[in-house]
């Protein structure tokens, strides 16, 4: 009997009255997979995230968590999931030690000692008002919570959103550790692409509510090239039969993003006095969602 | 288990709030004193204040939090902690409600219970419990109901907005009726019933709403919608069902029978009787042919003599124009009935008024005033000014259709002044044409037109014949002082049958239609006592020619009169079946019959009695109407 995907989304859309703001979204994450989903604010993240979650009813397609559907069964594939939201909204009123007893009173199986150890670390005490937490203390306590859980899924959605720079290394050092103790599948949302470079296995990208991209991340990298043309009559020509994901028009000639450069194709570039250029994450991204290129595939 | 966990979750987020609680107090305390009061007076408002101040404080917190409980974090996006937990939303809505009910009972009982335990003892504090918990779990439901659909702004709220304005049109309309029938004490339960049917639909709502909308409000809304308008056409349905029934009602349902009486020569009686869940007394009409009745206001009651239509003035609504009343007709016909207000209006009018033979015109005596009603248009007709008596008891006797005349028997306080006038409608004058020297009337024979008066006070009076248009007297058939107590019937072929216990014991008088005497028979074994003078005999019916139904106390210790049926020829009697206790009525419709009716006298036995209400048939057969055994009064 083979191991149902953590997650899975098939064909799944989403519309809000007229507004159509997921297109056929179809993603698997296997197991011990941390998966990278970019996209730029209003890509449709969240609602991919909430209809994952079982928090939203997709308009189309249906998402599974651990083989059940997410929408009637959520609360059992919850006992498996740990969330961390972009903006965690854990009561105010209570403290931190009470939050904790909260989801520990939820939980299947709940980690006290891991909580308070994680706590301790991010230097969080049980006894301050959640209310009066930074913003990356409470990310610190919302990570700590999903941890608490002992997930085998753990969804993160743009968890370092308004986070300094050194709290958002925090968040993704402590998230390195964790996954590196377990084998823990892992769904990110993130602007943060620095962060995701050392963490994710696969990317997919998010444009427009489609999916623009779903690659694991060292192939993605080594397959794509930027390419400069200069202006000339065989410009046009030398990019004839790539796989051109993008094209950018300069005054000084064209910028092509290319895919699934073999090495025949990086000789006859060479001849042409192409500039090659490989890629960082962020910069693929950029290259990517860039929405004054024009996209070709 | 989880439940519990967000309940308490729900509690220790809002703790802070019992330091609303020495307010309160504070409040409760020195609110009066700082009015000028002093400590005594001051500490005999605090209950009222307490009460005044933990309920609406407990409302309004309810609401607050009600409508805060899931609304704003499903608008803002922040429902994601308690959703990323694994439990299901139904259970996450009971936990968090539950929560919020605790904490705003809590707040309202810690307000006011202390000063009531203080004031009005254990029992008393305690018993404002109830409608506290009504109140602390009806109000958060309402205000998540009325946060979601502001919030989510869809055109859900159209429908929720006429359900709800057509459910309070249907419970004024209900109201209105309940008013006219007089069974709003009816309606204070159903509408009981329709407020925690309210409570759980919003209950039920609002759990489908989070179960099925979650993070998405609009689609939320629809589904709470789609619930909540369940709860107008319900309550519309139930208030009519519950208004049909009010109004109708079958005999199997009485279960006392205080007071009948035949009306007019239909199958028509009025009723006075206990309904199953329907308060200790109301008056209804039963058809005797149907087992069938209709509900009628606890207003005076008037019948027309054809018997095809009653009515009654129907006390002022709560805040409506004091000292009016509106008179209300009831049409009947052996298929159904058809019940409205006729607009004709009389002030101070609870009792003195009158329906022609054939229920077109209606008397009512008020206060300075005679007037005379066209009860189909509801136009005044004529309107006599009388002289002010504030001491004088006025009663309609009848109106008569043919001669547009009116008699009034105005009887003073000391009842001992009867009048018997004209009203001439056309002119509104208002002519004395006899009266009565003192006495009340007992029976009236349309034949003759000639009336049974008792003439002296109860005790130790006697029993005259009197001219009925002019009061002049024919003849005294039972002189003062001979008898202690007496009743009297006209017989079918106009005779006069006496019963009077008096020092000589019981005795049946015959007599002709003139008060001529034709017979007088002892009845055996009646010892008058002084406690036995103080209870009556009376005249059931005539069971057939010349022989009457009559009933009697036989001795002191008798706790039940006993029943015979007399020959009044020879005063032989007969024991009957103890059908009627002491306490009975037993009723014909022969005071109802007006002329030429008098065909029907008799053809039906009226008895309530300790075996419910009963129909004696012509011919001698008893029917029971009721399904049980009737309790005293």
């Amino acid at each position: 009997m083979t191991q149902a995907a953590p997650l899975q989304i098939q064909n799944l859309g989403v519309k809000y009255g007229r507004i159509h703001v997921l297109h056929d979204i179809s993603i698997k994450v296997e197991p011990g997979q941390v998966y990278a989903l970019l996209g730029r604010n209003g890509s449709g993240k969240t609602s991919l995230v909430r209809c994952l979650l079982g928090w939203q009813r997709p308009s189309e397609g249906q998402a599974w968590l651990f083989g059940e559907a997410a929408w009637t069964c959520r609360h059992r594939a919850m006992e498996r999931i740990g969330v961390v939201q972009e903006s965690p909204e854990i009561p105010g009123g209570l403290r931190v030690d009470q939050a904790l007893h909260f989801c520990s009173r939820l939980a299947a199986h709940w980690d006290s000692a891991g909580v308070a150890g994680r706590l301790e670390r991010a230097g969080i005490s049980q006894k301050a008002m959640t209310a009066t937490l930074s913003k990356g203390q409470k990310a610190q306590l919302a990570l700590a919570i999903a941890l608490g859980q002992g997930p085998e899924l753990l969804i993160l959605d743009d968890p370092t959103l308004g986070l300094d720079a050194v709290a958002r290394r925090a968040f993704f050092e402590t998230l390195v550790t964790e996954l590196a103790d377990r084998g823990v599948t892992v769904l990110l949302t993130t602007h943060d692409l620095v962060g995701v470079e050392g963490v994710a296995d696969r990317i997919g990208i998010l444009k427009g509510g489609r999916l623009l991209l779903d690659e694991p991340v060292e192939a993605l990298k080594a397959s794509i090239r930027r390419v400069r043309l200069r202006s000339g009559p065989e410009a046009g020509s030398v990019l004839k039969g790539l796989q051109v994901l993008r094209v950018t028009h300069h005054p000084w000639g064209n910028e092509a993003l290319v895919a699934g450069l073999d090495e025949g194709s990086l000789q006859r570039l060479g001849q042409a006095s192409a500039e090659l250029e490989s890629l960082d994450l962020e910069g693929l991204f950029i290259a990517l969602v860039d929405e004054r290129s024009e996209v070709r595939a | 288990m989880k439940i519990l966990a967000i309940a308490s979750a729900e509690w220790l987020n809002k703790k802070l709030l019992f330091l609303s609680i020495p307010l309160a107090w504070l409040t409760i305390v020195i609110g009066p004193l700082l009015e000028g009061r002093s400590v005594s007076s001051a500490s005999d408002a605090w209950p009222v204040i307490a009460v005044g101040i933990g309920f609406p404080l407990t409302a309004l917190l309810g609401l607050i939090f009600g409508a805060g409980m899931f609304g704003p974090d499903i608008q803002e996006g922040r429902l994601g902690f308690y959703l990323a937990q694994p439990i299901r939303p139904a259970a996450l809505f009971a936990g968090k409600l539950l929560g919020t009910i605790l904490l705003v009972f809590s707040i309202g009982l810690l307000a006011m219970l202390p000063v009531l335990l203080l004031h009005l003892g254990k029992d008393e504090a305690w018993s404002a419990l109830l409608p506290l918990a009504v109140v602390a779990i009806a109000m958060p439901l309402l205000g998540h109901a009325l946060s979601i659909a502001f919030r989510a702004r869809t055109p859900w709220l159209l429908l929720d907005l006429s359900g709800l304005g057509a459910t309070v049109l249907v419970l004024l309309w209900f109201l209105r009726w309940m008013w006219v029938l007089s069974a709003l004490h009816t309606a204070t339960q159903s509408l009981g019933m329709l407020a925690l049917l309210a409570v759980v639909v919003l209950g039920v709502a609002g759990c489908v709403q989070l179960a099925q909308g979650r993070t998405d409000l609009k689609l939320g809304h629809r589904w709470l919608s789609s619930i909540w308008v369940v709860f107008p056409v319900m309550a519309m349905a139930a208030m009519a069902i519950m208004q049909y029934r009010t109004l109708n009602v079958s005999v199997s349902s009485i279960r006392s029978v205080f007071d009948a009486a035949a009306l007019g020569n239909g199958p028509w009686a009025k009723v006075v009787t206990g309904v199953e869940g329907d308060g200790p007394m109301a008056n209804f009409l039963i058809n005797t042919t149907t087992g069938k009745g209709i509900r009628l206001g606890n207003g005076t009651f008037v019948t027309a003599l054809n018997g095809k239509r009653a009515g009654w003035l129907q006390p002022p609504a709560p805040g409506g124009a004091r000292g009016t009343s509106e008179f209300w007709v009831l049409d009947l016909a052996p298929g159904g009935y058809v019940l409205r207000p006729t607009g004709i209006q009389a002030t101070e009018a609870y009792g003195p008024m009158a329906l022609d033979a054939e229920g077109h015109r209606l008397a009512v005596l008020e206060e300075r005033t005679l007037s005379v009603y066209n009860v189909d248009s509801g136009l005044l007709l004529a309107r006599a000014p009388r002289e002010a008596d504030p001491h004088a008891y006025i009663r309609l006797v009848f109106l008569n259709a043919d001669h547009l005349r009116t008699y009034v028997r105005s009887q003073g306080g000391d009842g001992k002044a009867t009048l018997i006038g004209e009203l001439d409608i056309p002119s509104g004058r208002f002519k004395p044409v006899g009266t009565l020297a003192e006495g009340r009337i007992l029976e009236r024979n349309p034949q003759a037109d000639s009336l049974l008066v008792r003439n002296g006070p109860l005790g130790s009076g006697g029993l005259d014949l009197v001219n009925a248009q002019t009061g002049a007297l024919l003849t005294s058939l039972v002189p003062p002082g001979e008898a202690w107590a007496l009743d009297a019937l006209f017989l079918r072929n106009g005779s006069i049958a006496v019963a009077a216990l008096g020092p000589k014991g019981l005795r049946v008088l015959l007599c002709g239609p003139h008060g001529q005497s034709l017979s007088v028979n002892q009845i055996p074994g009646v010892f008058p006592t002084a406690k036995v003078q103080t209870e009556y005999p009376w005249i059931g019916e005539e069971t057939a020619p010349g022989k009457i139904q009559l009933g009697f106390h036989a001795t002191p210790e008798a706790h039940h009169s006993r029943t015979v049926e007399v020959d009044l020829a020879t005063g032989s009697c007969l024991p009957l079946p103890a059908r009627i206790e002491r306490w009975g009525f037993s009723l014909a419709r022969r005071q109802l019959l007006g002329p030429g009716e008098a065909g029907s006298l008799a053809s039906r036995l009226w008895i309530a009695n300790d075996h419910g209400l009963e129909i004696q048939d012509t011919d001698g057969r008893i029917r029971r109407l009721t399904a049980a055994p009737t309790r005293r009064p």
